[in-house]
């Protein structure tokens, strides 16, 4: 079976997992973004926001602070997700899991 | 004034440093190097979404709303971590189909339909009139406001009156002349620029810089940082911008606009160039899905602060919030950063126009002019052989007209406006494309008629509620519509449509255009039916991972055509030189006047797609191809046997995959079965070998003693104990043989349990002590008082030491023979050893005594003495113990023989 193995600078292995189908790593990536998606829709919008409107904390106010840092969450957590191109061998045959008709 | 004229110089060197780069980047291109295929400057070139919105009007915005700039910013985001499904999708099709344009996009969806094409282009050009508006707005506003420099002087009302316009017409002339010389340099297939493309990375640094370094100045450099500068912004009443009530609109905005800019981000034509028509890697979009974001998230860190920073600087509204960025470095006598300011804004704005009005200018040429040229037979057009000359030209009248209407709604109505509420207008016309294209890509039955229903009546809504009451308001229609209605009837007011409010303009204009698009395109694409090709091309859309394999649609002529004939119009669109090359790939003998089947047509029709669009395309096709389109089952059935047969062979694939696995383990295996069978041969020979010496004395001395019976008693008892000893030998040799097999055979029944070494050697020493005694061989014992506990087979155990001891009694010196026996215990390691002081084993055969019937035949007597299967049985059990045995020996110096187990603690 195909294995995927990270290993240290020295060589000791640190993970070692089945390597997963080009359409398995497509199916995660796709319920992962669209979750995260459905987070930061949900966080920049009312009602979640209307709790962060006003006030002060470290001297800033309370409602940018907010927006930016969900904004910035979101960034890393797709940059974890999705990575960068080139960094994965890209998938053979592009099947996307289509719910069809 | 001099600064004004060293403002337009730096403006005129900025513009020809980037016309030097995208024409480095083209001849990069041209050679084969591109410089853009990577992901970093797809994001750059993406973030073309910035423009002079983005940097003077997003101050301008958070000075009056707070927080109300930033969700034409949070859309996008949101809107990109779904690129990895849907962008990747729309690109696929695109590359498939050739597609080169929005227009093109939707129209070939829709049964290649031109009039819909038609459509699509009109609702763009008009749709991002207002936008271009905007940057000719903000660059002849800044370069106004800079070229006053040292004195910060507000541009009047109406922007200077005629003179500030006249400065817009230039501007607009400027940027025209620009995008002309590097949009329209030749007619390509592809519709690609990469030139531009890096020009365009290139402006989004420039003014992602300038943005930043004037953000620090006034955060660190005027206020003592972000807490120091909010907490005067607090002090001086301000406060009222930090709470969400200050968004105009309110939620229900806040969640429209969203949504706009999440449309906006992908369909507003310069967009769609860029993230569509020019990737040139897929996966590019998985970078850029969260580095563009990052981006727009740096370039917005500064706007809050310059917008407070403004509002403390100039409290009294003296000068207007849109200019802030720019008015701030000039009241603080900072002309470098004030000129790199305008320069960020500039390139701001350039970007934006330069890649629209290419965009929007292939959209005229290829949807709306050219289909109609085609169709007046009085101009002969398909009778030119060259028509390149003309698709440039009308491309460039294309860019001028666009430029122009900018520059004219700019005159009617932007100058009444702030930069985000023109903006926005255009936002809301680009949204008016997703339904068609999203719902297209992912629902079959979505037809043509329901499109057309979809697009027209959002167009129709956003044109009453936005575009018209722009008008009004400027003064150029009677403004009673707006207050009253139109004809009195108050149900039709543009602000308030049946009624409706309470909703801020743009929120209004949203909901009402898209529950027209939307229920437009799905309830008529419920209730209609669609033609062959609709579903044709709906399957192609909808299934494009499934058929993407083929390179390019479905076989959809029956007929043929000449392929001197295709040839012939391709050279008419897309020049002769890769006309040629296209011919010689279908002809490579030079024949050309033959009949090509559909496929090749297909392919041309793609070619043609390219550079003249998808429905003129088809037309061209047509008038060549000798045949009809094919019907809706035909195609259907093709289609599916298609699929079938990828099926077919994606499972053949991996039947063929699995049977070459099993023929690999079956050559294994027999490589195997040979070997042994090999081994068998020469154990038999070597065994019957074995057999026969023994078996030849006894023979041999029977028949002495049969044949002379008057042998004297002393000969015939020493004859009879040799016969007994060899009969002895055969016993012993047979019994190890088949012991020997069965261990081998794996038969062997292995009794493993706890045992103590300690006891075992005793009991060995005790059962070879007469053996020692007979020969004369001294001994030297050397074992633990305490057990030594290992898990094994006693009996098994016991056979080898017992082996090791008669071999080494056996082999040591015949005259003073000594052999030395121990047994070391060390927690997990228990160790025998057996040591002769025989003559020796020569290095070479030391690993060979293990073999079976291997001795190392003795010089002296040149008889062997054992039976040559004791050691191999051994190491065969000390095997099954995972232990092992080995031998340390020098010539003439003795040998010690090892054994290593695994000890239990």
């Amino acid at each position: 079976m195909l294995t995927v193995t990270v290993r240290s600078a020295s060589g000791v292995i640190l993970l070692q997992r089945p390597k997963e189908s080009g359409l398995e790593r497509e199916v995660r990536h796709q319920e992962y973004t669209v979750t995260l998606f459905l987070f930061g829709f949900l966080a920049l919008n009312y009602p979640l926001v209307s709790l962060f409107s006003g006030g002060m904390v470290f001297g800033l106010p309370l409602l940018f602070v907010y927006l930016f840092t969900v904004w910035l969450l979101v960034i890393v957590l797709a940059a974890v997700a999705l990575g960068v191109a080139g960094s994965a061998d890209p998938d053979p045959h592009g099947i996307e899991p289509d719910p069809g008709d | 004034m001099e600064k004004t004229g060293i403002v337009l110089l730096v403006s005129l060197a900025y513009l020809l440093l980037l016309f030097c780069i995208a024409y480095y980047g083209d001849k990069r291109a041209d050679a084969g190097r591109s410089l853009i295929a990577n992901p970093y400057i797809y994001t750059l070139s993406i973030a073309v979404y910035c423009t002079a919105w983005t940097f003077y009007g997003s101050v301008g915005r958070a000075a009056v709303t707070g927080v109300g700039f930033l969700n034409v910013y949070l859309g996008p985001t949101l809107a990109a971590l779904l690129w990895w499904q849907v962008l990747r999708k729309i690109v696929r099709i695109s590359r498939v189909h050739r597609i080169t344009s929005i227009p093109d996009f939707i129209a070939s969806r829709y049964a290649k339909s031109g009039f819909l094409a038609g459509l699509v282009t009109v609702i763009a050009v008009v749709g991002i009139m207002p936008y271009i508006s905007l940057q000719l707005k903000a660059v002849s506003v800044s370069f106004d406001v800079l070229s006053q420099y040292p004195e910060l002087v507000q541009p009047q009302g109406a922007v200077g009156g005629e003179e500030g316009s006249d400065k817009a017409l230039f501007v607009a002339l400027m940027l025209a002349a620009f995008a002309i010389l590097y949009g329209t340099r030749h007619i390509d297939a592809t519709e690609r620029h990469e030139g531009m493309v890096l020009a365009v990375a290139f402006e989004s640094l420039t003014k992602l810089l300038a943005f930043l370094l004037v953000g620090g100045f006034v955060t660190f450099g005027l206020f003592d940082g972000f807490g120091d500068l909010f907490s005067q912004a607090m002090a001086a009443g301000y406060e009222r911008l930090t709470v969400f009530e200050a968004v105009p609109g309110g939620y229900a905005a806040w969640l429209a606009i969203t949504f706009l800019s999440m449309c906006a981000v992908l369909f507003l034509p310069r967009q769609f160039q860029l993230l569509v028509v020019e990737n040139v890697n897929e996966d590019h979009i998985r970078t850029a899905a969260w580095l563009f974001p990052l981006y727009l998230l740096v370039i917005n860190l500064f706007v809050l602060p310059i917008a407070f920073a403004g509002l403390l600087r100039f409290p009294n509204g003296s000068v207007e919030a849109d200019t802030f960025v720019l008015a701030i470095p000039i009241a603080e006598q900072a002309w470098a950063l004030a000129l790199l300011v305008f320069i960020g804004g500039l390139s701001a704005a350039t970007s934006m126009v330069i890649v629209a009005s290419i965009a929007l200018s292939t959209m005229i040429c290829n949807d709306l002019v050219m289909p109609v040229l085609l169709r007046i037979r009085a101009l002969r057009l398909n009778e030119r052989p060259d028509l390149t000359g003309l698709l440039i030209a009308i491309r460039r009248g294309g860019i001028l007209l666009v430029l122009l209407l900018g520059y004219m709604y700019y005159r009617l109505i932007g100058e009444s406006y702030a930069l985000v509420s023109i903006g926005l207008v255009s936002f809301a016309a680009a949204a008016q494309f997703a339904p068609a294209i999203i719902i297209g890509i992912y629902w079959k039955r979505a037809n043509r008629t329901g499109a057309i229903a979809g697009l027209t009546g959002g167009f129709v809504v956003w044109i009453y509620t936005l575009l018209l009451p722009g008008f009004v308001r400027s003064g150029w229609i009677d403004s009673r519509i707006l207050i009253e209605g139109p004809f009195g009837i108050a149900l039709l007011k543009p602000y308030e449509l049946f009624g409706l409010s309470g909703l801020d303009h743009i929120t209004h204009a949203v909901f009402w255009s898209m529950l027209v698009n939307i229920g437009g395109l799905v309830l008529v694409s419920m209730f209609s039916r669609a033609s062959a090709l609709e579903q044709v091309q709906a399957r192609l859309f909808v299934d494009v991972y499934k058929h993407a394999h083929r390179s390019g649609g479905a076989v959809l002529w029956r007929g043929t055509a000449r392929l001197d004939e295709l040839r012939d119009l391709l050279s008419r669109f897309i020049g002769p030189v890769e006309a040629r090359v296209f011919y010689q790939h279908h002809a490579p003998d030079g024949e050309v006047a033959v009949s090509v089947d559909p496929s090749v047509v297909n392919e041309a029709e793609r070619l043609l797609a390219g550079a003249i669009g998808g429905a003129s395309a088809r037309v061209m096709v047509s008038s060549v191809v000798k045949g009809e389109v094919l019907g809706i089952e035909e195609v259907m059935t093709i289609l599916d046997e298609t699929s079938q047969i990828l099926d077919y062979s994606r499972r053949l694939e991996d039947k063929q995959q699995a049977l070459q696995r099993a023929g690999r383990d079956l050559r294994a295996a027999n490589e195997r079965l040979k070997e042994l069978d090999l081994l068998k041969d020469d154990f038999v020979s070597t065994v019957t070998h074995e057999l026969r010496t023994p078996l030849t004395s006894i023979r041999a001395f029977s028949e002495i003693l049969l044949n002379n019976p008057d042998v004297d008693p002393a000969q015939r008892t020493e004859f009879l104990s040799i016969i007994v000893r060899e009969s002895e030998r055969l016993t012993r040799l047979i019994n190890e043989v088949l012991d020997f097999a069965k261990i081998e055979s794996g038969r062997a029944e292995w009794n493993m349990q706890r045992l103590d070494l300690t006891g075992l050697m005793n009991d060995a020493l005790a059962t070879t002590g007469q053996l020692f005694k007979d020969a004369h061989v001294t001994l030297e014992v050397e074992v633990p008082d305490r057990a030594c506990e290992v898990e094994g087979d006693y009996d098994r155990l016991m056979q080898v030491v017992i082996n090791l001891l008669s071999n080494a009694v056996k082999f040591c010196d015949e005259d003073a023979g000594q052999v030395q026996v121990g047994l070391g215990c060390q927690g997990d390691q228990v160790r025998i050893w057996v040591t002769d002081n025989g003559p020796g084993i020569n290095p070479q055969h030391q690993p060979l005594i293990f073999e079976r019937f291997h001795q190392v035949t003795e010089k002296r007597s040149g008889k062997p003495k054992g039976t040559g299967l004791g050691l191999a049985i051994s190491r065969k059990i000390m095997e099954r113990h995972q232990g092992r045995i080995w031998v340390e020996s020098e010539p003439g110096r003795g040998a010690t023989f090892l054994v290593e187990l695994p000890g239990l603690i």
